[in-house]
Protein backbone atom coordinates (compact mmCIF):
# COMPACT_ATOMS: atom_id res chain seq x y z
CA UNK A 1 0.00 0.00 0.00
CA UNK A 2 2.88 2.38 0.92
CA UNK A 3 4.58 2.29 -2.51
CA UNK A 4 1.39 2.69 -4.47
CA UNK A 5 0.90 5.99 -2.26
CA UNK A 6 4.08 7.18 -3.13
CA UNK A 7 4.20 7.04 -6.22
CA UNK A 8 0.46 8.45 -6.57
CA UNK A 9 1.99 11.36 -4.65
CA UNK A 10 5.39 11.46 -7.06
CA UNK A 11 2.63 11.54 -10.01
CA UNK A 12 0.52 14.20 -8.83
CA UNK A 13 4.25 16.47 -8.00
CA UNK A 14 5.33 15.45 -11.68
CA UNK A 15 2.10 16.73 -13.18
CA UNK A 16 2.43 19.68 -11.16
CA UNK A 17 5.77 20.57 -12.17
CA UNK A 18 5.23 20.29 -15.78
CA UNK A 19 2.28 21.92 -15.39
CA UNK A 20 4.18 24.73 -14.54
CA UNK A 21 7.13 24.49 -16.39
CA UNK A 22 4.76 24.43 -19.40
CA UNK A 23 2.41 27.76 -18.35
CA UNK A 24 5.67 29.44 -17.32
CA UNK A 25 7.02 28.45 -21.33
CA UNK A 26 3.99 29.67 -22.12
CA UNK A 27 3.27 32.92 -20.39
CA UNK A 28 7.29 33.88 -21.58
CA UNK A 29 6.76 33.19 -24.89
CA UNK A 30 3.89 35.42 -24.64
CA UNK A 31 5.12 37.88 -23.28
CA UNK A 32 8.26 38.89 -25.43
CA UNK A 33 8.19 41.37 -27.55
CA UNK A 34 8.59 39.21 -30.65
CA UNK A 35 4.83 38.18 -32.75
CA UNK A 36 5.73 34.39 -34.42
CA UNK A 37 3.77 35.94 -37.31
CA UNK A 38 5.99 38.91 -38.10
CA UNK A 39 9.05 36.12 -36.98
CA UNK A 40 8.10 33.65 -39.85
CA UNK A 41 7.54 36.27 -42.68
CA UNK A 42 10.65 37.77 -41.38
CA UNK A 43 12.43 34.46 -41.97
CA UNK A 44 11.55 33.84 -45.09
CA UNK A 45 12.00 37.41 -46.71
CA UNK A 46 8.38 38.32 -46.84
CA UNK A 47 6.61 41.40 -46.86
CA UNK A 48 3.97 42.09 -44.46
CA UNK A 49 1.13 44.40 -44.54
CA UNK A 50 -1.32 45.06 -41.37
CA UNK A 51 -4.50 43.62 -43.06
CA UNK A 52 -2.28 40.21 -43.52
CA UNK A 53 -1.20 40.13 -40.44
CA UNK A 54 -4.57 40.67 -38.88
CA UNK A 55 -6.40 37.62 -40.53
CA UNK A 56 -3.20 35.70 -40.09
CA UNK A 57 -2.99 36.34 -36.44
CA UNK A 58 -7.01 35.50 -36.48
CA UNK A 59 -6.65 32.19 -38.46
CA UNK A 60 -3.80 31.09 -36.21
CA UNK A 61 -5.96 32.17 -32.54
CA UNK A 62 -3.30 34.65 -31.66
CA UNK A 63 -6.21 36.63 -31.13
CA UNK A 64 -7.66 34.81 -28.26
CA UNK A 65 -7.57 35.34 -24.89
CA UNK A 66 -4.55 34.23 -22.90
CA UNK A 67 -5.79 31.14 -21.10
CA UNK A 68 -8.10 29.54 -23.82
CA UNK A 69 -4.53 29.93 -26.30
CA UNK A 70 -2.70 27.93 -23.02
CA UNK A 71 -5.43 25.30 -22.91
CA UNK A 72 -5.36 25.03 -27.15
CA UNK A 73 -1.57 24.90 -27.11
CA UNK A 74 -1.68 22.40 -23.89
CA UNK A 75 -4.02 20.13 -25.65
CA UNK A 76 -2.28 20.37 -29.07
CA UNK A 77 0.84 19.12 -27.10
CA UNK A 78 -0.52 16.23 -25.58
CA UNK A 79 -1.58 14.97 -28.69
CA UNK A 80 2.00 15.18 -30.11
CA UNK A 81 1.82 18.52 -31.91
CA UNK A 82 4.91 20.55 -30.57
CA UNK A 83 4.31 23.22 -33.20
CA UNK A 84 7.05 23.90 -36.02
CA UNK A 85 9.90 25.36 -36.15
CA UNK A 86 10.31 28.96 -37.64
CA UNK A 87 13.70 28.57 -38.66
CA UNK A 88 13.56 24.88 -40.17
CA UNK A 89 10.23 25.04 -41.20
CA UNK A 90 9.91 21.55 -40.13
CA UNK A 91 7.67 20.35 -37.19
CA UNK A 92 9.53 20.62 -33.66
CA UNK A 93 8.98 16.70 -32.79
CA UNK A 94 10.81 15.43 -36.11
CA UNK A 95 13.95 17.63 -35.70
CA UNK A 96 13.93 16.46 -31.56
CA UNK A 97 14.10 12.93 -32.74
CA UNK A 98 16.93 13.46 -35.37
CA UNK A 99 19.15 14.81 -32.62
CA UNK A 100 18.32 12.68 -29.97
CA UNK A 101 20.28 9.32 -30.95
CA UNK A 102 23.28 12.00 -31.06
CA UNK A 103 22.83 13.08 -27.51
CA UNK A 104 22.10 9.72 -26.58
CA UNK A 105 25.41 7.89 -27.57
CA UNK A 106 26.97 10.95 -25.92
CA UNK A 107 25.34 10.28 -22.86
CA UNK A 108 25.83 6.95 -22.51
CA UNK A 109 29.85 7.74 -23.79
CA UNK A 110 30.62 10.33 -21.09
CA UNK A 111 28.93 7.73 -18.48
CA UNK A 112 30.98 4.53 -19.46
CA UNK A 113 34.06 6.86 -19.29
CA UNK A 114 33.18 8.33 -16.32
CA UNK A 115 32.76 5.35 -14.91
CA UNK A 116 36.25 3.90 -16.27
CA UNK A 117 38.22 6.98 -14.25
CA UNK A 118 35.92 7.30 -11.27
CA UNK A 119 35.25 3.51 -9.64
CA UNK A 120 38.60 2.57 -9.14
CA UNK A 121 39.73 5.66 -8.24
CA UNK A 122 37.23 5.97 -5.56
CA UNK A 123 37.82 2.79 -4.24
CA UNK A 124 41.54 3.49 -4.15
CA UNK A 125 41.34 6.19 -2.38
CA UNK A 126 38.78 5.04 0.43
CA UNK A 127 40.66 1.85 0.83
CA UNK A 128 43.93 3.99 1.48
CA UNK A 129 42.73 6.89 3.25
CA UNK A 130 45.13 9.73 3.70
CA UNK A 131 47.64 7.78 1.47
CA UNK A 132 49.76 9.34 -0.74
CA UNK A 133 47.12 7.55 -3.71
CA UNK A 134 44.03 9.33 -1.73
CA UNK A 135 45.60 13.11 -2.18
CA UNK A 136 46.58 12.86 -5.09
CA UNK A 137 42.88 11.28 -5.86
CA UNK A 138 41.16 14.05 -4.07
CA UNK A 139 43.46 17.13 -6.19
CA UNK A 140 42.32 15.38 -8.90
CA UNK A 141 39.07 15.64 -8.02
CA UNK A 142 38.94 18.75 -6.96
CA UNK A 143 40.24 20.04 -10.47
CA UNK A 144 38.43 18.29 -12.57
CA UNK A 145 35.04 20.05 -10.60
CA UNK A 146 37.05 23.58 -11.16
CA UNK A 147 37.86 23.23 -14.11
CA UNK A 148 35.50 24.67 -16.74
CA UNK A 149 34.07 21.96 -18.93
CA UNK A 150 34.16 23.94 -21.99
CA UNK A 151 37.83 24.99 -21.42
CA UNK A 152 38.71 21.38 -21.00
CA UNK A 153 36.65 20.62 -24.05
CA UNK A 154 38.54 23.07 -26.13
CA UNK A 155 41.73 22.24 -24.89
CA UNK A 156 41.53 18.76 -26.30
CA UNK A 157 40.63 19.76 -29.51
CA UNK A 158 43.77 22.07 -29.65
CA UNK A 159 45.73 18.39 -28.58
CA UNK A 160 43.69 15.67 -30.36
CA UNK A 161 42.95 18.25 -33.60
CA UNK A 162 45.80 20.56 -34.03
CA UNK A 163 48.84 18.97 -32.44
CA UNK A 164 48.16 15.09 -33.09
CA UNK A 165 45.54 15.32 -35.49
CA UNK A 166 43.77 12.21 -34.91
CA UNK A 167 40.37 13.93 -35.28
CA UNK A 168 39.71 16.67 -37.23
CA UNK A 169 38.16 19.80 -35.66
CA UNK A 170 35.15 19.69 -38.07
CA UNK A 171 34.14 16.27 -37.47
CA UNK A 172 31.19 15.91 -36.05
CA UNK A 173 29.48 12.30 -36.81
CA UNK A 174 30.82 8.44 -35.70
CA UNK A 175 32.97 7.40 -32.77
CA UNK A 176 35.39 9.93 -33.59
CA UNK A 177 33.41 12.75 -33.49
CA UNK A 178 32.06 11.71 -30.05
CA UNK A 179 35.20 10.67 -28.15
CA UNK A 180 36.13 14.40 -27.52
CA UNK A 181 32.58 15.40 -25.85
CA UNK A 182 32.39 12.47 -24.23
CA UNK A 183 35.65 12.35 -22.40
CA UNK A 184 34.98 16.31 -21.57
CA UNK A 185 31.72 15.58 -20.01
CA UNK A 186 33.81 12.34 -18.10
CA UNK A 187 36.70 13.94 -16.85
CA UNK A 188 33.87 16.45 -14.94
CA UNK A 189 31.43 13.90 -13.91
CA UNK A 190 34.32 11.78 -12.88
CA UNK A 191 35.31 14.54 -10.48
CA UNK A 192 31.63 15.60 -9.22
CA UNK A 193 31.57 11.65 -8.58
CA UNK A 194 34.83 10.49 -7.09
CA UNK A 195 33.95 13.25 -4.03
CA UNK A 196 30.32 11.63 -3.85
CA UNK A 197 31.55 7.98 -3.71
CA UNK A 198 34.70 7.65 -1.84
CA UNK A 199 32.21 9.89 1.25
CA UNK A 200 29.89 6.63 0.71
CA UNK A 201 32.53 4.46 0.89
CA UNK A 202 34.55 5.82 3.85
CA UNK A 203 30.98 5.79 6.01
CA UNK A 204 30.29 2.23 4.59
CA UNK A 205 33.68 0.58 5.41
CA UNK A 206 33.16 2.02 8.83
CA UNK A 207 29.99 0.07 9.64
CA UNK A 208 29.21 -2.33 12.11
CA UNK A 209 29.28 -5.50 9.56
CA UNK A 210 32.11 -4.68 7.99
CA UNK A 211 34.32 -5.07 11.29
CA UNK A 212 31.96 -8.08 11.41
CA UNK A 213 32.67 -9.83 7.60
CA UNK A 214 36.55 -9.08 8.98
CA UNK A 215 36.17 -10.96 12.29
CA UNK A 216 34.85 -13.97 9.87
CA UNK A 217 38.04 -13.91 7.67
CA UNK A 218 36.30 -12.71 4.76
CA UNK A 219 38.65 -11.25 2.48
CA UNK A 220 39.65 -7.50 1.54
CA UNK A 221 38.45 -7.83 -1.61
CA UNK A 222 35.05 -10.25 -0.98
CA UNK A 223 34.45 -7.40 1.59
CA UNK A 224 33.92 -4.74 -0.79
CA UNK A 225 32.75 -5.89 -3.56
CA UNK A 226 30.12 -8.24 -2.43
CA UNK A 227 28.86 -6.33 0.33
CA UNK A 228 30.25 -2.85 0.46
CA UNK A 229 29.79 -1.52 -3.43
CA UNK A 230 26.38 -2.98 -3.88
CA UNK A 231 25.69 -0.88 -0.72
CA UNK A 232 26.96 1.81 -1.97
CA UNK A 233 25.70 1.65 -5.15
CA UNK A 234 21.90 2.21 -4.28
CA UNK A 235 23.26 5.42 -2.20
CA UNK A 236 24.28 7.11 -4.99
CA UNK A 237 21.17 6.27 -7.19
CA UNK A 238 19.48 9.18 -6.40
CA UNK A 239 22.72 11.33 -8.10
CA UNK A 240 22.82 9.34 -11.23
CA UNK A 241 19.39 10.11 -11.81
CA UNK A 242 19.86 13.79 -11.36
CA UNK A 243 23.18 13.18 -14.05
CA UNK A 244 21.22 11.48 -16.84
CA UNK A 245 18.26 13.19 -16.43
CA UNK A 246 20.30 16.43 -16.90
CA UNK A 247 22.72 15.10 -19.80
CA UNK A 248 19.15 14.06 -21.60
CA UNK A 249 18.44 17.42 -21.83
CA UNK A 250 21.98 17.56 -23.41
CA UNK A 251 24.81 18.64 -22.22
CA UNK A 252 24.50 22.41 -24.48
CA UNK A 253 27.62 23.93 -23.94
CA UNK A 254 29.66 20.97 -25.03
CA UNK A 255 27.68 20.02 -27.53
CA UNK A 256 27.44 23.34 -29.02
CA UNK A 257 32.02 23.89 -29.21
CA UNK A 258 32.21 20.71 -30.52
CA UNK A 259 28.88 21.14 -32.98
CA UNK A 260 27.58 17.81 -32.12
CA UNK A 261 24.13 18.11 -32.78
CA UNK A 262 22.05 16.76 -30.17
CA UNK A 263 19.58 18.03 -28.64
CA UNK A 264 21.18 20.93 -26.27
CA UNK A 265 22.21 22.13 -29.76
CA UNK A 266 19.10 22.35 -31.25
CA UNK A 267 18.22 24.14 -28.31
CA UNK A 268 21.20 26.95 -28.92
CA UNK A 269 19.60 27.70 -32.40
CA UNK A 270 16.78 27.62 -31.45
CA UNK A 271 17.90 30.79 -28.95
CA UNK A 272 20.18 32.70 -31.62
CA UNK A 273 17.56 32.28 -34.33
CA UNK A 274 14.74 33.09 -31.81
CA UNK A 275 12.71 30.17 -32.95
CA UNK A 276 10.05 29.93 -29.79
CA UNK A 277 8.24 26.95 -31.01
CA UNK A 278 11.42 25.05 -30.71
CA UNK A 279 12.68 26.56 -27.47
CA UNK A 280 9.57 24.76 -25.65
CA UNK A 281 9.64 21.82 -27.26
CA UNK A 282 12.99 21.70 -25.83
CA UNK A 283 12.41 22.77 -22.66
CA UNK A 284 9.35 20.51 -22.13
CA UNK A 285 11.18 17.77 -23.55
CA UNK A 286 14.49 18.79 -21.23
CA UNK A 287 12.22 18.80 -17.88
CA UNK A 288 10.62 16.04 -18.53
CA UNK A 289 13.18 13.25 -19.13
CA UNK A 290 14.32 15.15 -15.45
CA UNK A 291 11.55 14.21 -13.86
CA UNK A 292 10.81 11.14 -14.57
CA UNK A 293 14.37 10.20 -14.30
CA UNK A 294 14.53 12.21 -10.76
CA UNK A 295 11.20 10.10 -10.18
CA UNK A 296 12.17 6.86 -11.41
CA UNK A 297 15.79 6.76 -9.02
CA UNK A 298 13.62 7.55 -5.67
CA UNK A 299 11.55 4.58 -6.56
CA UNK A 300 14.25 2.18 -7.34
CA UNK A 301 15.86 3.56 -4.53
CA UNK A 302 12.82 2.71 -2.18
CA UNK A 303 11.87 -0.72 -3.74
CA UNK A 304 15.63 -1.32 -3.44
CA UNK A 305 16.03 -0.17 0.83
CA UNK A 306 12.69 -0.24 2.10
CA UNK A 307 13.51 0.70 5.62
CA UNK A 308 14.46 4.36 3.95
CA UNK A 309 11.67 5.51 3.45
CA UNK A 310 10.18 3.87 6.61
CA UNK A 311 12.70 5.74 8.27
CA UNK A 312 11.18 9.02 6.65
CA UNK A 313 8.09 7.74 7.27
CA UNK A 314 6.58 8.99 3.57
CA UNK B 1 45.58 27.99 8.79
CA UNK B 2 45.66 26.66 5.33
CA UNK B 3 41.79 28.90 5.60
CA UNK B 4 43.76 31.66 6.48
CA UNK B 5 46.56 31.40 3.67
CA UNK B 6 43.67 30.73 1.30
CA UNK B 7 41.42 33.50 2.47
CA UNK B 8 44.13 35.45 1.68
CA UNK B 9 44.60 34.41 -1.75
CA UNK B 10 41.09 34.77 -2.18
CA UNK B 11 41.62 38.47 -1.24
CA UNK B 12 44.63 39.20 -3.27
CA UNK B 13 43.03 37.92 -6.10
CA UNK B 14 39.40 39.68 -5.77
CA UNK B 15 41.75 42.94 -5.27
CA UNK B 16 43.84 42.14 -8.81
CA UNK B 17 40.19 42.06 -10.11
CA UNK B 18 39.05 45.31 -8.30
CA UNK B 19 42.39 46.81 -9.75
CA UNK B 20 41.80 46.24 -13.52
CA UNK B 21 41.69 50.03 -14.76
CA UNK B 22 44.75 50.49 -13.03
CA UNK B 23 46.33 47.59 -13.86
CA UNK B 24 45.63 46.79 -17.39
CA UNK B 25 47.98 48.24 -20.14
CA UNK B 26 45.14 48.84 -22.55
CA UNK B 27 42.02 49.47 -23.13
CA UNK B 28 39.87 46.29 -23.15
CA UNK B 29 37.65 47.27 -26.18
CA UNK B 30 40.76 49.41 -28.24
CA UNK B 31 40.54 47.60 -31.81
CA UNK B 32 44.10 47.86 -33.51
CA UNK B 33 43.98 45.81 -36.42
CA UNK B 34 47.79 46.26 -37.03
CA UNK B 35 48.01 44.15 -33.75
CA UNK B 36 46.10 41.46 -34.52
CA UNK B 37 46.83 37.62 -33.10
CA UNK B 38 50.17 38.61 -31.68
CA UNK B 39 51.70 36.11 -29.64
CA UNK B 40 52.54 36.79 -25.70
CA UNK B 41 55.20 39.40 -25.60
CA UNK B 42 56.52 42.13 -22.82
CA UNK B 43 54.04 44.69 -24.87
CA UNK B 44 51.23 42.09 -24.93
CA UNK B 45 51.45 39.39 -21.93
CA UNK B 46 48.38 37.69 -22.78
CA UNK B 47 48.86 38.49 -26.74
CA UNK B 48 46.34 40.06 -28.52
CA UNK B 49 43.50 38.94 -30.41
CA UNK B 50 41.66 38.94 -33.70
CA UNK B 51 41.01 42.42 -33.64
CA UNK B 52 44.48 43.41 -31.94
CA UNK B 53 42.88 43.91 -28.70
CA UNK B 54 45.03 43.38 -25.64
CA UNK B 55 43.98 39.59 -23.90
CA UNK B 56 45.38 40.72 -21.10
CA UNK B 57 43.38 43.37 -20.33
CA UNK B 58 40.94 42.29 -21.27
CA UNK B 59 41.25 39.06 -18.70
CA UNK B 60 41.23 41.83 -16.07
CA UNK B 61 38.33 43.27 -16.79
CA UNK B 62 36.06 40.09 -18.20
CA UNK B 63 37.19 39.00 -14.04
CA UNK B 64 35.05 42.47 -13.12
CA UNK B 65 32.24 41.44 -15.56
CA UNK B 66 32.03 37.39 -14.23
CA UNK B 67 33.33 38.01 -10.78
CA UNK B 68 30.65 40.58 -10.12
CA UNK B 69 27.83 38.80 -11.80
CA UNK B 70 28.83 35.62 -9.69
CA UNK B 71 28.41 37.80 -6.43
CA UNK B 72 25.36 39.55 -7.27
CA UNK B 73 23.74 36.49 -8.53
CA UNK B 74 25.24 34.88 -4.81
CA UNK B 75 24.03 37.49 -2.51
CA UNK B 76 20.72 38.18 -4.18
CA UNK B 77 19.89 34.20 -4.29
CA UNK B 78 20.99 34.34 -0.90
CA UNK B 79 19.02 37.11 0.47
CA UNK B 80 15.55 36.34 -1.66
CA UNK B 81 15.55 32.45 -0.59
CA UNK B 82 16.47 33.37 2.77
CA UNK B 83 13.80 36.11 3.77
CA UNK B 84 11.09 33.42 1.91
CA UNK B 85 12.41 30.49 3.56
CA UNK B 86 12.67 32.40 7.09
CA UNK B 87 9.02 33.92 6.24
CA UNK B 88 7.60 30.83 5.17
CA UNK B 89 8.54 28.81 8.94
CA UNK B 90 7.74 31.86 10.74
CA UNK B 91 4.23 32.33 9.26
CA UNK B 92 3.83 28.22 9.81
CA UNK B 93 0.45 26.87 9.01
CA UNK B 94 -1.27 26.89 5.79
CA UNK B 95 1.06 29.69 4.28
CA UNK B 96 4.30 27.33 4.90
CA UNK B 97 2.94 24.45 3.71
CA UNK B 98 1.77 26.33 0.20
CA UNK B 99 5.18 27.65 0.10
CA UNK B 100 7.21 24.24 1.41
CA UNK B 101 5.23 22.71 -1.52
CA UNK B 102 6.20 25.15 -4.47
CA UNK B 103 9.95 24.90 -3.13
CA UNK B 104 9.62 21.33 -3.81
CA UNK B 105 8.04 21.22 -7.07
CA UNK B 106 10.49 24.41 -8.44
CA UNK B 107 13.35 22.36 -7.00
CA UNK B 108 12.52 19.21 -9.18
CA UNK B 109 12.78 21.82 -12.15
CA UNK B 110 16.25 21.27 -13.87
CA UNK B 111 18.01 24.77 -13.13
CA UNK B 112 20.47 24.61 -16.19
CA UNK B 113 16.98 23.80 -18.43
CA UNK B 114 14.87 26.66 -16.68
CA UNK B 115 17.58 29.19 -16.53
CA UNK B 116 17.82 28.62 -20.39
CA UNK B 117 13.98 28.78 -21.05
CA UNK B 118 14.71 32.11 -19.48
CA UNK B 119 17.10 33.80 -21.13
CA UNK B 120 16.45 32.33 -24.82
CA UNK B 121 12.74 33.37 -24.52
CA UNK B 122 14.02 36.91 -23.17
CA UNK B 123 16.41 37.09 -25.37
CA UNK B 124 20.64 36.64 -24.02
CA UNK B 125 22.01 39.59 -22.42
CA UNK B 126 23.74 40.74 -18.89
CA UNK B 127 20.16 41.08 -17.29
CA UNK B 128 18.21 38.61 -18.61
CA UNK B 129 21.46 36.16 -16.99
CA UNK B 130 21.20 37.56 -13.56
CA UNK B 131 17.44 36.91 -13.98
CA UNK B 132 17.44 33.54 -14.95
CA UNK B 133 20.19 32.59 -12.58
CA UNK B 134 18.49 34.21 -9.44
CA UNK B 135 15.11 32.87 -10.18
CA UNK B 136 16.71 29.09 -10.33
CA UNK B 137 18.95 29.54 -7.54
CA UNK B 138 16.42 30.75 -4.85
CA UNK B 139 14.63 27.61 -3.75
CA UNK B 140 17.91 26.09 -2.65
CA UNK B 141 18.21 28.91 -0.01
CA UNK B 142 14.92 28.96 0.69
CA UNK B 143 14.77 25.04 2.15
CA UNK B 144 18.01 25.45 3.85
CA UNK B 145 16.73 28.56 5.62
CA UNK B 146 13.37 27.29 6.42
CA UNK B 147 14.76 24.26 7.67
CA UNK B 148 16.70 26.00 9.74
CA UNK B 149 14.62 28.19 11.49
CA UNK B 150 12.18 25.37 12.17
CA UNK B 151 14.90 23.55 13.59
CA UNK B 152 16.23 26.37 16.05
CA UNK B 153 12.64 27.92 16.82
CA UNK B 154 11.68 24.57 18.45
CA UNK B 155 14.93 24.07 20.55
CA UNK B 156 14.35 24.63 24.02
CA UNK B 157 16.67 27.48 24.71
CA UNK B 158 14.41 29.48 22.53
CA UNK B 159 11.43 28.48 24.45
CA UNK B 160 13.60 29.77 27.98
CA UNK B 161 14.19 32.92 25.98
CA UNK B 162 10.09 33.64 25.44
CA UNK B 163 10.08 32.31 29.27
CA UNK B 164 12.27 34.91 30.57
CA UNK B 165 10.46 37.61 28.69
CA UNK B 166 12.16 38.25 25.30
CA UNK B 167 10.35 39.75 22.82
CA UNK B 168 10.06 38.31 19.05
CA UNK B 169 12.63 40.78 17.93
CA UNK B 170 15.43 40.16 20.27
CA UNK B 171 14.54 36.93 19.83
CA UNK B 172 15.35 36.72 15.94
CA UNK B 173 18.42 39.27 16.60
CA UNK B 174 20.18 37.26 19.34
CA UNK B 175 19.26 33.59 19.34
CA UNK B 176 17.20 32.62 15.51
CA UNK B 177 19.81 34.66 13.33
CA UNK B 178 22.95 33.91 14.56
CA UNK B 179 22.65 30.38 14.37
CA UNK B 180 21.20 30.21 10.70
CA UNK B 181 23.69 32.82 9.18
CA UNK B 182 26.60 30.77 9.26
CA UNK B 183 25.22 27.69 7.19
CA UNK B 184 23.92 30.13 4.80
CA UNK B 185 27.22 31.92 4.20
CA UNK B 186 28.51 28.52 3.52
CA UNK B 187 26.74 27.65 1.29
CA UNK B 188 26.35 30.54 -0.99
CA UNK B 189 29.97 30.57 -0.57
CA UNK B 190 30.24 26.79 -2.04
CA UNK B 191 27.86 28.15 -5.07
CA UNK B 192 30.30 31.36 -6.80
CA UNK B 193 32.57 29.04 -8.26
CA UNK B 194 29.76 27.34 -9.90
CA UNK B 195 27.92 30.48 -10.62
CA UNK B 196 31.29 31.71 -12.58
CA UNK B 197 31.26 28.67 -14.64
CA UNK B 198 27.45 28.84 -15.72
CA UNK B 199 27.97 32.20 -16.79
CA UNK B 200 31.25 32.04 -18.49
CA UNK B 201 30.04 28.78 -20.69
CA UNK B 202 26.75 30.48 -21.66
CA UNK B 203 28.60 33.71 -22.83
CA UNK B 204 30.95 31.00 -24.75
CA UNK B 205 28.25 30.27 -26.84
CA UNK B 206 26.73 33.12 -27.20
CA UNK B 207 23.47 32.97 -24.74
CA UNK B 208 25.23 35.12 -22.04
CA UNK B 209 26.83 38.50 -21.93
CA UNK B 210 27.27 39.52 -25.55
CA UNK B 211 29.99 40.70 -27.34
CA UNK B 212 31.82 43.24 -27.16
CA UNK B 213 31.87 43.64 -23.23
CA UNK B 214 34.81 41.62 -21.49
CA UNK B 215 33.62 38.28 -19.70
CA UNK B 216 35.72 35.30 -18.96
CA UNK B 217 33.75 33.18 -21.10
CA UNK B 218 32.99 35.48 -24.48
CA UNK B 219 36.48 36.20 -24.40
CA UNK B 220 37.43 32.58 -25.07
CA UNK B 221 34.20 32.71 -27.50
CA UNK B 222 36.76 33.22 -30.80
CA UNK B 223 39.52 30.69 -29.42
CA UNK B 224 38.34 28.07 -31.34
CA UNK B 225 38.17 29.63 -34.97
CA UNK B 226 41.79 30.71 -34.35
CA UNK B 227 43.08 28.27 -32.29
CA UNK B 228 45.84 27.40 -35.01
CA UNK B 229 47.01 30.24 -35.35
CA UNK B 230 46.62 31.81 -31.57
CA UNK B 231 46.46 29.61 -28.98
CA UNK B 232 47.23 32.26 -26.40
CA UNK B 233 43.14 33.33 -26.81
CA UNK B 234 42.61 29.48 -25.57
CA UNK B 235 45.05 29.25 -22.94
CA UNK B 236 44.83 32.19 -21.09
CA UNK B 237 40.96 32.93 -20.26
CA UNK B 238 41.05 29.64 -19.67
CA UNK B 239 43.76 29.75 -16.83
CA UNK B 240 42.17 32.57 -15.85
CA UNK B 241 38.60 31.03 -15.19
CA UNK B 242 40.23 27.43 -13.68
CA UNK B 243 42.30 29.81 -11.06
CA UNK B 244 39.10 31.33 -10.17
CA UNK B 245 36.56 28.73 -10.02
CA UNK B 246 38.88 26.52 -8.12
CA UNK B 247 40.45 29.25 -5.27
CA UNK B 248 36.66 29.78 -4.68
CA UNK B 249 35.72 26.01 -4.42
CA UNK B 250 38.57 25.38 -2.37
CA UNK B 251 38.25 28.29 0.24
CA UNK B 252 34.33 27.29 0.11
CA UNK B 253 35.25 23.81 1.30
CA UNK B 254 37.81 25.41 3.94
CA UNK B 255 35.02 27.73 5.17
CA UNK B 256 32.68 25.18 6.05
CA UNK B 257 35.16 23.02 7.99
CA UNK B 258 35.91 26.29 9.95
CA UNK B 259 32.17 27.26 10.09
CA UNK B 260 30.61 23.84 10.97
CA UNK B 261 33.04 21.67 11.98
CA UNK B 262 30.48 19.08 13.01
CA UNK B 263 29.13 18.50 9.46
CA UNK B 264 32.23 16.70 8.38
Amino acid sequence: MQIIKNISIWIVQIVLALLLISFITFLLTNISADDPIVMKFQHLGASLDAELLKSLRTEAGLDKPFFERYMNWLLAVLEGDLGTSIFYGLPVWSLMVDALPKTLALVFMSLGMATIIALPLSILSATHRNSLVDILVRIFSLVSISLPSFWVGLILLYIFALQLQLVTVTNTSGIAGLVLPALTLAIWIAGLYIRRLRAALLEELGKDYVIGAKALGLSKRTIIYSYVLPNVGITILPMLGITIGSLLGGATIIETIFGWQGIGYLMVQGITTRDYPLMQGYILWAASMYLFLNTFMELLVNYLMPQRHMKAGV
Amino acid sequence: MRFKILSVMVLVFILIILLAPQLAPYDPLAVDMTAALEPMSATHYFGTDQLGRDVYSRVLYGGQTSLGLAFVIVVATTILGSVIGMLSALIGGKVDTFISRFIDIWLSLPELVVAIAFIGVLGPNIKTVLAALIIVKWAEYARIMRSLVVTVRSSLYIQYAYMSGANFINIMKDYVIPNVISPIIVVACQHIGEIILTVAGFSLIGIGVQPPMPEWGSILMSSKDYMQTAPWLLFCPGAAIFIAVILFNWWGDELRDVLDPHVN
